[in-house]
Protein backbone atom coordinates (compact mmCIF):
# COMPACT_ATOMS: atom_id res chain seq x y z
CA UNK A 1 0.00 0.00 0.00
CA UNK A 2 2.75 2.57 0.92
CA UNK A 3 4.60 1.55 -2.04
CA UNK A 4 1.73 2.15 -4.23
CA UNK A 5 1.03 5.82 -2.61
CA UNK A 6 4.99 6.36 -3.35
CA UNK A 7 4.78 5.98 -6.99
CA UNK A 8 1.90 7.94 -7.61
CA UNK A 9 2.88 11.56 -9.11
CA UNK A 10 3.23 14.45 -7.65
CA UNK A 11 0.90 16.19 -9.86
CA UNK A 12 -1.70 14.14 -8.68
CA UNK A 13 -0.26 14.81 -4.11
CA UNK A 14 -0.93 18.52 -6.08
CA UNK A 15 -4.46 17.83 -6.77
CA UNK A 16 -5.26 15.78 -3.56
CA UNK A 17 -4.24 18.66 -1.86
CA UNK A 18 -6.04 21.42 -3.40
CA UNK A 19 -9.26 19.75 -3.16
CA UNK A 20 -8.56 19.35 0.12
CA UNK A 21 -8.37 22.85 0.29
CA UNK A 22 -11.07 23.75 -1.71
CA UNK A 23 -13.61 21.47 0.55
CA UNK A 24 -12.06 23.45 3.90
CA UNK A 25 -12.49 27.17 2.46
CA UNK A 26 -16.10 26.14 1.51
CA UNK A 27 -16.83 24.79 4.99
CA UNK A 28 -15.46 27.87 6.30
CA UNK A 29 -17.33 30.63 3.89
CA UNK A 30 -20.58 28.38 4.97
CA UNK A 31 -20.33 28.64 8.69
CA UNK A 32 -21.53 32.48 8.33
CA UNK A 33 -25.00 30.77 6.90
CA UNK A 34 -25.43 27.87 8.88
CA UNK A 35 -28.63 28.12 10.92
CA UNK A 36 -27.68 30.19 14.09
CA UNK A 37 -29.60 29.09 17.16
CA UNK A 38 -32.83 31.14 16.27
CA UNK A 39 -35.60 32.31 18.53
CA UNK A 40 -37.88 28.58 17.77
CA UNK A 41 -41.62 28.87 16.94
CA UNK A 42 -41.75 32.55 18.50
CA UNK A 43 -39.61 34.21 16.17
CA UNK A 44 -41.99 32.53 13.39
CA UNK A 45 -39.06 32.61 10.87
CA UNK A 46 -38.42 36.33 11.19
CA UNK A 47 -34.13 37.22 12.12
CA UNK A 48 -34.80 38.58 15.28
CA UNK A 49 -32.39 41.63 16.37
CA UNK A 50 -32.28 41.06 20.13
CA UNK A 51 -33.86 38.43 22.79
CA UNK A 52 -33.87 38.58 26.22
CA UNK A 53 -34.46 35.79 28.98
CA UNK A 54 -36.39 36.33 32.36
CA UNK A 55 -38.04 39.30 31.24
CA UNK A 56 -40.31 41.80 33.04
CA UNK A 57 -41.77 44.36 30.62
CA UNK A 58 -43.67 47.23 32.31
CA UNK A 59 -45.52 50.13 30.77
CA UNK A 60 -46.65 53.04 32.05
CA UNK A 61 -50.03 55.49 31.52
CA UNK A 62 -49.93 59.24 31.09
CA UNK A 63 -50.66 59.12 34.68
CA UNK A 64 -46.97 56.91 35.72
CA UNK A 65 -49.15 54.26 36.70
CA UNK A 66 -48.16 50.46 35.90
CA UNK A 67 -50.89 49.88 33.64
CA UNK A 68 -49.08 46.73 31.55
CA UNK A 69 -46.82 44.10 32.81
CA UNK A 70 -45.36 40.93 30.83
CA UNK A 71 -43.26 38.22 32.22
CA UNK A 72 -41.58 35.72 30.27
CA UNK A 73 -38.80 33.34 29.88
CA UNK A 74 -37.75 34.70 26.90
CA UNK A 75 -38.31 37.44 24.15
CA UNK A 76 -36.96 37.91 20.69
CA UNK A 77 -37.93 41.50 18.81
CA UNK A 78 -37.83 41.31 15.09
CA UNK A 79 -36.91 44.75 13.22
CA UNK A 80 -38.48 43.86 10.19
CA UNK A 81 -42.55 43.96 11.92
CA UNK A 82 -41.48 45.78 15.13
CA UNK A 83 -43.25 42.79 17.07
CA UNK A 84 -41.96 41.40 20.04
CA UNK A 85 -42.75 37.76 20.89
CA UNK A 86 -42.69 36.16 24.10
CA UNK A 87 -43.24 32.74 24.96
CA UNK A 88 -45.80 31.63 28.21
CA UNK A 89 -46.61 35.45 28.49
CA UNK A 90 -48.15 36.23 32.05
CA UNK A 91 -49.78 39.56 31.58
CA UNK A 92 -51.16 42.03 34.21
CA UNK A 93 -53.38 44.91 32.58
CA UNK A 94 -54.82 48.17 35.09
CA UNK A 95 -58.04 49.13 34.56
CA UNK A 96 -59.45 52.57 35.75
CA UNK A 97 -61.02 51.45 38.41
CA UNK A 98 -57.88 49.94 39.38
CA UNK A 99 -59.02 46.43 39.03
CA UNK A 100 -56.19 44.42 37.74
CA UNK A 101 -56.48 41.74 35.13
CA UNK A 102 -54.35 38.99 34.30
CA UNK A 103 -53.91 37.01 31.08
CA UNK A 104 -51.68 34.01 30.27
CA UNK A 105 -50.97 32.20 27.08
CA UNK A 106 -48.36 30.08 25.05
CA UNK A 107 -47.00 32.81 23.17
CA UNK A 108 -47.69 37.02 22.76
CA UNK A 109 -47.47 39.32 20.29
CA UNK A 110 -46.49 42.98 20.95
CA UNK A 111 -47.25 45.11 17.90
CA UNK A 112 -44.85 48.07 18.14
CA UNK A 113 -47.03 49.84 15.68
CA UNK A 114 -50.77 49.76 16.75
CA UNK A 115 -50.06 48.98 20.33
CA UNK A 116 -52.07 45.53 20.65
CA UNK A 117 -51.02 42.60 21.84
CA UNK A 118 -51.81 39.00 21.12
CA UNK A 119 -51.83 35.82 23.18
CA UNK A 120 -52.16 33.03 21.05
CA UNK A 121 -52.63 29.41 22.40
CA UNK A 122 -55.06 28.43 25.07
CA UNK A 123 -55.40 31.78 25.94
CA UNK A 124 -56.90 33.05 29.45
CA UNK A 125 -58.34 36.25 31.23
CA UNK A 126 -58.70 36.48 34.71
CA UNK A 127 -60.39 39.77 36.80
CA UNK A 128 -60.19 37.98 40.35
CA UNK A 129 -62.54 40.68 41.98
CA UNK A 130 -65.61 39.70 40.12
CA UNK A 131 -64.28 36.43 39.60
CA UNK A 132 -64.49 36.98 36.01
CA UNK A 133 -62.42 34.54 33.72
CA UNK A 134 -62.34 33.66 29.81
CA UNK A 135 -60.82 30.91 28.23
CA UNK A 136 -60.32 30.85 24.41
CA UNK A 137 -57.62 30.14 22.04
CA UNK A 138 -56.65 33.45 20.90
CA UNK A 139 -57.34 36.58 22.64
CA UNK A 140 -56.67 40.23 21.55
CA UNK A 141 -55.97 43.80 23.76
CA UNK A 142 -55.53 47.16 22.91
CA UNK A 143 -54.17 48.87 24.85
CA UNK A 144 -55.67 52.07 22.93
CA UNK A 145 -59.24 51.57 24.53
CA UNK A 146 -58.15 48.93 26.52
CA UNK A 147 -60.44 46.34 24.19
CA UNK A 148 -60.15 43.02 24.57
CA UNK A 149 -61.64 40.98 22.05
CA UNK A 150 -61.43 36.78 20.76
CA UNK A 151 -62.59 35.39 17.29
CA UNK A 152 -62.14 32.29 18.68
CA UNK A 153 -65.25 29.84 21.08
CA UNK A 154 -64.84 31.46 24.13
CA UNK A 155 -66.39 30.34 27.53
CA UNK A 156 -67.06 32.72 30.10
CA UNK A 157 -67.28 31.96 33.87
CA UNK A 158 -68.27 34.47 36.81
CA UNK A 159 -68.05 32.54 39.34
CA UNK A 160 -69.52 29.38 39.55
CA UNK A 161 -71.56 30.29 35.69
CA UNK A 162 -70.36 30.10 32.47
CA UNK A 163 -71.34 31.24 29.34
CA UNK A 164 -69.87 29.96 25.80
CA UNK A 165 -70.25 32.03 22.73
CA UNK A 166 -68.40 32.46 19.49
CA UNK A 167 -67.36 35.72 19.64
CA UNK A 168 -66.07 37.81 22.72
CA UNK A 169 -65.63 41.29 23.50
CA UNK A 170 -64.94 43.19 26.34
CA UNK A 171 -64.12 46.95 27.37
CA UNK A 172 -61.95 47.05 30.87
CA UNK A 173 -62.74 50.52 31.91
CA UNK A 174 -66.49 50.22 30.84
CA UNK A 175 -67.43 46.95 32.73
CA UNK A 176 -69.11 45.77 29.43
CA UNK A 177 -68.53 42.53 27.79
CA UNK A 178 -70.29 41.02 24.59
CA UNK A 179 -70.89 36.98 24.29
CA UNK A 180 -71.72 36.31 20.38
CA UNK A 181 -73.02 33.45 18.03
CA UNK A 182 -74.31 30.50 19.37
CA UNK A 183 -74.54 31.91 22.92
CA UNK A 184 -75.65 29.09 25.56
CA UNK A 185 -75.13 29.84 29.66
CA UNK A 186 -75.55 27.67 32.65
CA UNK A 187 -76.26 29.16 35.94
CA UNK A 188 -76.69 27.05 38.95
CA UNK A 189 -78.31 28.32 41.64
CA UNK A 190 -76.64 27.83 45.24
CA UNK A 191 -77.82 30.74 46.40
CA UNK A 192 -80.40 33.71 44.90
CA UNK A 193 -77.06 35.64 44.71
CA UNK A 194 -75.93 33.26 41.83
CA UNK A 195 -78.41 34.16 38.81
CA UNK A 196 -76.88 35.27 35.97
CA UNK B 1 -93.89 26.34 40.99
CA UNK B 2 -92.70 22.47 41.05
CA UNK B 3 -91.16 21.98 44.18
CA UNK B 4 -87.52 22.42 43.49
CA UNK B 5 -87.78 24.50 40.58
CA UNK B 6 -85.88 27.49 42.02
CA UNK B 7 -83.02 25.50 42.90
CA UNK B 8 -82.38 24.15 39.85
CA UNK B 9 -80.05 25.53 37.30
CA UNK B 10 -80.91 28.11 34.99
CA UNK B 11 -80.28 27.36 31.27
CA UNK B 12 -79.95 30.18 28.32
CA UNK B 13 -79.34 30.29 24.47
CA UNK B 14 -79.67 32.97 22.41
CA UNK B 15 -77.53 34.82 19.35
CA UNK B 16 -75.79 37.18 21.57
CA UNK B 17 -75.31 38.38 25.45
CA UNK B 18 -74.19 41.96 26.45
CA UNK B 19 -73.56 42.17 30.16
CA UNK B 20 -73.54 45.49 31.79
CA UNK B 21 -71.99 45.54 35.29
CA UNK B 22 -72.66 48.76 36.22
CA UNK B 23 -76.23 49.06 35.32
CA UNK B 24 -76.79 45.01 36.29
CA UNK B 25 -77.79 44.09 33.64
CA UNK B 26 -77.70 40.98 30.98
CA UNK B 27 -79.10 41.12 28.04
CA UNK B 28 -79.46 38.60 25.63
CA UNK B 29 -81.00 39.12 22.39
CA UNK B 30 -82.12 37.03 19.33
CA UNK B 31 -84.22 33.58 19.70
CA UNK B 32 -83.69 33.48 23.32
CA UNK B 33 -84.69 30.35 25.25
CA UNK B 34 -84.55 30.36 28.93
CA UNK B 35 -85.93 26.99 31.53
CA UNK B 36 -85.41 26.85 35.22
CA UNK B 37 -87.13 23.77 36.18
CA UNK B 38 -90.16 23.45 34.82
CA UNK B 39 -90.42 27.33 33.99
CA UNK B 40 -89.68 28.40 30.37
CA UNK B 41 -89.49 31.27 28.65
CA UNK B 42 -89.44 32.45 24.85
CA UNK B 43 -88.85 35.51 23.32
CA UNK B 44 -86.89 37.78 21.56
CA UNK B 45 -85.22 39.75 24.01
CA UNK B 46 -84.69 38.65 27.78
CA UNK B 47 -83.44 41.78 29.93
CA UNK B 48 -81.95 40.30 33.32
CA UNK B 49 -82.06 43.12 36.23
CA UNK B 50 -79.79 42.32 39.09
CA UNK B 51 -80.72 43.02 42.89
CA UNK B 52 -78.59 44.94 45.19
CA UNK B 53 -78.21 41.15 46.59
CA UNK B 54 -76.25 40.35 43.50
CA UNK B 55 -79.05 37.86 42.63
CA UNK B 56 -82.12 38.74 39.99
CA UNK B 57 -84.53 40.81 40.91
CA UNK B 58 -86.42 41.20 37.89
CA UNK B 59 -86.65 39.37 34.28
CA UNK B 60 -88.14 41.33 31.25
CA UNK B 61 -88.40 39.43 28.28
CA UNK B 62 -90.10 41.35 24.55
CA UNK B 63 -91.65 39.42 21.99
CA UNK B 64 -90.47 40.18 18.66
CA UNK B 65 -91.44 39.80 14.51
CA UNK B 66 -94.96 39.80 15.02
CA UNK B 67 -94.27 36.83 17.93
CA UNK B 68 -94.99 37.76 21.76
CA UNK B 69 -93.41 36.64 24.40
CA UNK B 70 -94.17 33.00 25.65
CA UNK B 71 -93.99 31.99 29.58
CA UNK B 72 -94.95 28.02 30.69
CA UNK B 73 -94.60 26.52 33.95
CA UNK B 74 -96.19 23.19 35.76
CA UNK B 75 -97.35 24.49 39.10
CA UNK B 76 -97.98 20.90 40.26
CA UNK B 77 -96.88 17.27 39.12
CA UNK B 78 -100.56 17.06 39.18
CA UNK B 79 -101.66 20.43 37.77
CA UNK B 80 -101.74 20.93 34.04
CA UNK B 81 -99.16 23.30 32.56
CA UNK B 82 -99.81 27.21 33.14
CA UNK B 83 -98.94 28.94 29.77
CA UNK B 84 -98.55 32.59 29.58
CA UNK B 85 -98.15 35.28 26.39
CA UNK B 86 -97.48 38.78 26.14
CA UNK B 87 -96.02 41.68 23.92
CA UNK B 88 -93.86 41.89 26.84
CA UNK B 89 -93.36 39.46 30.21
CA UNK B 90 -92.12 41.18 33.22
CA UNK B 91 -91.32 38.26 36.28
CA UNK B 92 -90.80 39.86 39.45
CA UNK B 93 -88.39 37.43 41.42
CA UNK B 94 -89.06 38.09 44.92
CA UNK B 95 -92.79 38.64 44.98
CA UNK B 96 -92.73 35.78 42.52
CA UNK B 97 -95.53 37.05 40.23
CA UNK B 98 -95.36 37.50 36.32
CA UNK B 99 -96.83 39.87 34.47
CA UNK B 100 -98.43 39.78 30.69
CA UNK B 101 -98.70 43.36 29.12
CA UNK B 102 -100.34 43.93 25.94
CA UNK B 103 -102.04 41.21 23.66
CA UNK B 104 -102.06 39.21 27.21
CA UNK B 105 -103.10 35.59 27.08
CA UNK B 106 -103.17 32.99 30.07
CA UNK B 107 -104.39 29.54 30.07
CA UNK B 108 -104.28 27.85 33.41
CA UNK B 109 -105.76 24.33 32.52
CA UNK B 110 -109.11 24.74 30.71
CA UNK B 111 -109.80 28.34 31.51
CA UNK B 112 -108.12 31.28 29.68
CA UNK B 113 -107.86 34.84 30.09
CA UNK B 114 -107.37 37.41 27.33
CA UNK B 115 -106.75 41.15 27.95
CA UNK B 116 -104.26 44.10 27.73
CA UNK B 117 -102.88 42.89 31.18
CA UNK B 118 -103.11 39.75 32.53
CA UNK B 119 -101.09 39.08 36.23
CA UNK B 120 -100.26 35.48 37.55
CA UNK B 121 -98.78 34.60 41.24
CA UNK B 122 -96.85 31.80 40.78
CA UNK B 123 -97.41 30.46 44.55
CA UNK B 124 -101.52 31.56 44.92
CA UNK B 125 -102.19 31.00 41.32
CA UNK B 126 -104.18 34.03 41.40
CA UNK B 127 -104.63 35.64 38.52
CA UNK B 128 -105.62 39.54 37.89
CA UNK B 129 -107.18 40.36 34.47
CA UNK B 130 -107.61 44.57 33.21
CA UNK B 131 -108.57 45.24 29.79
CA UNK B 132 -106.26 48.09 29.07
CA UNK B 133 -102.51 47.04 29.21
CA UNK B 134 -101.93 50.02 32.05
CA UNK B 135 -104.83 51.80 34.65
CA UNK B 136 -103.68 55.04 32.55
CA UNK B 137 -104.44 53.56 28.85
CA UNK B 138 -107.03 54.69 27.05
CA UNK B 139 -108.99 52.35 25.88
CA UNK B 140 -108.49 52.60 22.36
CA UNK B 141 -104.74 51.83 22.18
CA UNK B 142 -105.43 48.15 24.52
CA UNK B 143 -107.01 46.99 21.24
CA UNK B 144 -110.06 44.40 21.32
CA UNK B 145 -112.38 47.27 23.10
CA UNK B 146 -110.27 46.92 25.97
CA UNK B 147 -112.01 44.63 27.92
CA UNK B 148 -111.30 41.38 29.57
CA UNK B 149 -112.55 38.31 28.03
CA UNK B 150 -112.42 35.31 30.80
CA UNK B 151 -113.51 31.65 30.00
CA UNK B 152 -113.67 29.67 32.93
CA UNK B 153 -114.49 25.86 32.44
CA UNK B 154 -116.38 24.60 35.46
CA UNK B 155 -114.89 21.59 36.83
CA UNK B 156 -117.31 18.93 37.93
CA UNK B 157 -115.02 17.63 40.31
CA UNK B 158 -113.83 19.99 42.26
CA UNK B 159 -114.00 24.08 42.39
CA UNK B 160 -110.50 25.10 41.33
CA UNK B 161 -111.05 28.76 40.36
CA UNK B 162 -110.75 30.61 43.43
CA UNK B 163 -108.91 33.68 43.53
CA UNK B 164 -109.70 34.49 39.97
CA UNK B 165 -110.80 38.19 39.80
CA UNK B 166 -111.14 40.42 36.40
CA UNK B 167 -111.58 44.11 36.13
Amino acid sequence: MIATLKRLAPRLWLLLLLLALGIGLTLIEQRGRLPSPTFDATSGGAQPDYYLEGVEYTRFNERGQADQTLSSPRIAHTPNDDVTRARTPRVMLLDDDGRHWHATGKQARLNGTDDTLTLAGNARLFEPDRQWRLETDTLHYDRNDRHAWSDTDSSFHRGNQRTRGDRFDAWLDRDQLIIDGNVHGHFPMTDQSDAP
Amino acid sequence: ALEGDSGKPIQVSADRLQIDDEAGTAVYTGDVHMAQGSMKLDAATVTIHRGNSGGVSRVTAKGGGGTRAYIEQKPNPSDPLVRGWGNTLIYHADERRVEMIGNAELHQGEDTFNGGYVQYHLDTRQVDARGRQSADQADSTSGDNGRVHMTLTPNSASNDNEGSSGQ
